[in-house]
């Protein structure tokens, strides 16, 4: 017989956890002496089983956690607290389960049990010393274990799915007031909410809701709605929200400061402006009234959190979500964006970051409900799973615009992918370089520009709703979108079909 | 400097084994109650308040008189600043504040900071609402009226290209994260919570994530605001959760007092150090306390009034006791929130009640707002860094100017104790009904 004791890896959580299976068969030579007449799996062979599985897993947890690329060779050291509690017959299928309990630079430590038909037949809690290949010496049986442990690893990893979205864009293009001095007019994408919703806020609070906010609630409410959420559903649902920049209250500072200085002949300039500010203004200056504008419409009660900065914080909502779903395991939540595309916005935008030639800005909203893959009892129907989420270390300047760029190297450093979908606020001759340069580079890619006008946060949410509708249409298995921020700071999310097995 | 020479990405598949620890390795704060961690524990020991009459601008026509504002000169800590950075600080308190506690600390963050990689350190920063300041835009408001501008063009004046990220009137959200992630290279994230009065918590609790995760080995956290401005006092006041000045213009904010009638505007800045158990055993260095559990939860009731029933403010509390697996008679101090508003202090006391049942008559509670006033966005940051304090030098400060307790069953504190304190519960809960509540227990070394 050879040494080999796991004949598969079931599923793998690096850092965490591994499940494999060995399956006992009478020809093996071993039964005709143990013993003789009556085989019983040797209870060692169970413990080494054991072994060989945690091995696997602080082999591939190892180089990960120290950020170390030498190869590791875990070594059995300890065996602790072993117990069998039944034996094993030729012929009965071992699910092997074992954990890591912690791990340092040399040494590791784990727990493991056997299950057979669904009952417990051993546990043992072992001890690794994790000596690198360089400590070991050449060892041609290095290579050879290699080979063994990399083919029978299929990962199955912890996912956050997709599991329902809904959108809302600008549908027409409005001309707002003259802004520049010189007379020429901007271009805005504003968001007209339906009136005749069943969802439509009350109307003292639409007064001082942005049409975004209010977009947001209907949406979200149909969509929970289609999907049956019940109450006790909603006490737990988490809510990640981004908000780009949250600077539209100018136009209502505006109104009444305008008001209050109409009359020359007032003097007392601060009494005035005290009087006529709404009772309510401050809810645009509290930064969080969108959030509880939707919570308060969605009865949503979870883990929450608002995020703020430019682009940007679709990206880091969006990974925050991600991670709450990956930890906590049956937990369900809402993430998404809304952007006003009002006035003030749009001047910045123009002024501080591109010429008029750029992407003009624009409204959207976009959600979607994320799920464990994991989770037994889903919400919603899966979509689209995301399999990498990862961001460029570009830490920008906030005195200068900045020149370098990552962009190629953070898409190379992810998954292989099968298109790609660019996103951001550039000006039209930077689309077509980078379009270029993405071309150049062997990959297949589009960009967003131009299709929706820039949406802030909620670019990189449109960007994964077109690669969904890409996956379901041109049966792509997997699609990379790249959102770059005005600071340059380039976001990185891939998405994966459901079906799509990677080896 | 060398910011943008990291060719690196950093990605969230990486993560590797949870430790299941996030630990705070250091702390500093500017507030009204003193620059730095001596000047504030000396406040809180001689019960010197920081509330003040408000002399950075005329409150003549506003009913609103008193704040508590940081009054030392800041202006040591703004030597060796570009233009840019200046001009940006003298439009927005918010950001001198930031950068005033930046340097307050920098020494220190530079050296927790040094040898780790740009992808392993983030920054997650709890910033308040910007509000243009009243000064720089009522001339520009007498010249509209004259129909001479447009007030958006006015204010924000044509950009000077040398200072492209920085505005006039109104600063991006980011600059302040941003301003730190340059110096500190913080290359894994920037991010800024804006949820009012929790800002400063919830960026602890979303900082404690990617520690945990094994994302990063490092998150700076911290949270700036001020208040004390026309506009914002005006837009508070309206809101009803300021009391007019009559009379007597001190002592204006008593929390869990039977006669509270608001809270105190106040300012703070301040930033702590967030690290992983592999940080601390490869670096050696002694952790101050142990972030043990967090509660995160929504009212989903009202966006002016705290949910009466108090139902989310007790899951949030709840979470954080639980998730820090101690029982409820373990709990040494409970820092509340304690706004010295109306509705806040006692919804805050029947959470509290709803989840410590009997054990609650036996821990100590007390709100220092009254001393240091309600810095918004910054609360949770000074009051994390004043709880530390008090783990640091066994002490527990009492409510200052609380004569009458709403409740005289409970142990709510008028007079500064002396006691080990070791297992907190630190509670921040925002307008609009944010609920945010931290455990912490305090490391011995």
């Amino acid at each position: 017989m050879r040494f080999l004791l796991v004949d598969k890896v079931v599923s793998i959580e690096t850092g965490k956890s591994i499940q494999g299976v060995k399956c006992w068969s009478l020809d093996n030579e071993i039964f005709r002496d143990h013993f003789p007449g009556a085989p019983v799996v040797p209870g060692v062979l169970l413990v080494e089983s054991v072994a060989q599985l945690l091995g696997i897993l602080i082999e591939k947890s190892f180089n990960k956690r120290f950020n170390d690329p030498d190869k590791v060779f875990p070594l059995l050291s300890i065996i602790q607290k072993a117990k069998f509690r039944s034996i094993v017959r030729p012929g009965d299928q071992c699910e092997i389960h074992a954990e890591l309990k912690s791990m340092k630079e040399m040494k590791a430590t784990g727990r493991g049990y056997i299950m057979v038909d669904g009952r417990k037949i051993m546990d043992v809690t072992l001890n690794f010393i994790v000596p690198k290949e360089k400590d070991i010496g050449y060892n041609p049986f290095i290579k050879k274990r290699e080979e063994y442990v990399y083919n029978i690893t299929k990962v199955i990893r912890n996912n956050a799915l997709i599991t329902a979205s809904c959108k809302s864009e600008a549908k027409r293009k409005i001309e707002t007031k003259v802004l520049e001095e010189d007379g020429s007019a901007a271009i805005l994408g504003a968001l007209e909410p339906d009136k005749e919703s069943e969802f439509y806020p009350e109307r003292s609070d639409t007064k001082l809701m942005r049409n975004d906010i209010i977009e947001s609630i209907i949406g979200l409410s149909g969509l929970m709605k289609e999907l049956g959420i019940s109450e006790k559903q909603r006490e737990s649902l988490g809510l990640f929200i981004a908000n780009g920049v949250f600077l539209e209250n100018a136009d209502t500072f505006v109104t009444s400061l305008t008001k209050a200085f109409s009359n020359p002949s007032i003097e007392n300039r601060l009494g005035a402006v005290y009087k006529y500010t709404p009772p309510l203004l401050a809810l645009e200056t509290l930064t969080n009234s969108s959030m509880s504008f939707i919570a308060k419409y969605l009865s949503v009660k979870g883990y929450n959190i608002t995020y703020g900065n430019t682009s940007a914080s679709g990206f880091a909502a969006l990974e925050d979500a991600i991670r709450y779903i990956k930890n906590e395991k049956s937990a369900a939540c809402i993430v998404g964006a809304s952007n006003c595309g009002g006035i003030y916005s749009n001047l910045m935008f123009r002024k501080f970051y591109i010429s008029t030639e750029g992407w003009h800005e624009s409204a959207g909203t976009a959600f979607f409900m994320l799920e464990n893959s994991q989770n037994q009892t889903l919400i919603g129907k899966p979509k689209v799973k995301f399999i990498h989420t990862s961001n460029s270390v570009h830490i920008p300047s906030i005195l200068h615009k900045s020149k370098q760029r990552f962009h190629l190297d953070i898409v190379k450093k992810g998954p292989e992918i099968d298109h790609l979908i660019l996103s951001g606020p550039f000006t039209s001759g930077e689309n077509g370089r980078l379009v270029d340069h993405f071309s150049d580079a062997g990959y297949s890619c589009q960009s967003r520009f131009g299709k929706t006008g820039n949406q802030g946060p909620v670019n990189i949410f449109s960007g994964v709703l077109e690669g969904i509708e890409l996956l379901q249409r041109k049966s792509l298995n997997r699609v990379g979108i790249l959102d770059i921020d005005p600071y340059q700071r380039a976001s990185y999310i891939c998405i994966e079909r459901l079906d799509y097995e990677y080896r | 400097l060398t910011h943008t020479n990291v060719p690196h990405t950093y990605a969230l598949n990486d993560w590797i084994m949870s430790t299941g620890k996030a630990y705070i390795v250091d702390y500093d704060v500017i507030s009204p109650l003193g620059i730095g961690k001596v000047g504030v524990m000396d406040s809180l020991k001689n019960n010197q308040p920081g509330e003040g009459i408000i002399t950075q601008f005329s409150t003549e026509n506003i009913p609103f008189k008193s704040s508590a504002s940081v009054r030392e000169d800041l202006s040591a800590f703004q030597n060796d600043q570009t233009t840019g950075i200046c001009e940006a600080m003298k439009h927005d308190r918010k950001f001198e504040l930031t950068v005033s506690s930046f340097k307050l600390m920098e020494h220190k963050l530079r050296l927790l900071c040094e040898k780790i990689d740009p992808s392993r350190k983030g920054i997650v920063m709890g910033v308040g609402a910007d509000v243009p300041s009243y000064a720089l835009i009522a001339d520009e408001f007498v010249d509209i009226q004259n129909g001479k501008n447009n007030p958006f063009n006015r204010i924000l004046g044509k950009p000077d290209r040398f200072h492209e990220n920085i505005a006039r009137a109104w600063n991006p959200y980011d600059i302040h994260s941003l301003y730190v992630a340059e110096q500190l290279e913080l290359g894994a994230f920037q991010r800024t919570v804006l949820t009012a009065c929790t800002s400063s918590t919830q960026a602890v609790i979303a900082s404690i994530g990617p520690v945990l995760s094994g994302q990063c080995d490092l998150v700076v956290t911290g949270g700036t605001d001020s208040v004390i401005n026309p506009l914002s006092l005006i837009s508070f006041g309206k809101l009803g959760v300021l009391p007019e000045s009559e009379g007597n213009l001190l002592k204006s904010c008593r929390p869990f007092d039977v006669s509270r009638n608001g809270t105190l505007a106040g300012e703070a800045a301040g930033f702590a150090v967030i690290v992983s158990e592999n940080y601390l055993e490869k670096t050696g260095i002694n952790p101050i306390c142990q972030i043990v559990g967090h509660g995160n939860t929504l009212d989903a009731y009202k966006i002016t009034a705290p949910d009466p029933s108090g139902q989310s403010m007790m899951k949030a509390i709840s979470q954080a006791v639980a998730s820090s697996g101690w029982s409820i008679d373990e709990f040494d101090y409970i820092h509340a929130h304690g706004t010295g508003t109306f509705q806040n202090d006692s919804v805050e006391l029947e959470a509290l009640k709803s989840v410590f049942d009997e054990s609650l008559k036996n821990i100590p509670i007390s709100s220092t707002k009254d001393r240091h006033g309600h810095a918004i966005a910054a609360a949770g940051i000074q009051e994390l860094s004043i709880v530390l304090l008090c783990m640091q030098n066994r002490f527990i400060p009492g409510t200052m100017n609380l004569e009458e307790p709403i409740d005289p069953d409970l142990k709510l504190i008028k007079s500064n104790l002396n006691t080990n304190v070791d297992k907190v519960l630190m509670n921040n809960f925002a307008f609009g009904g944010i609920n945010a509540a931290l455990a912490l227990k305090k490391c011995w070394t």
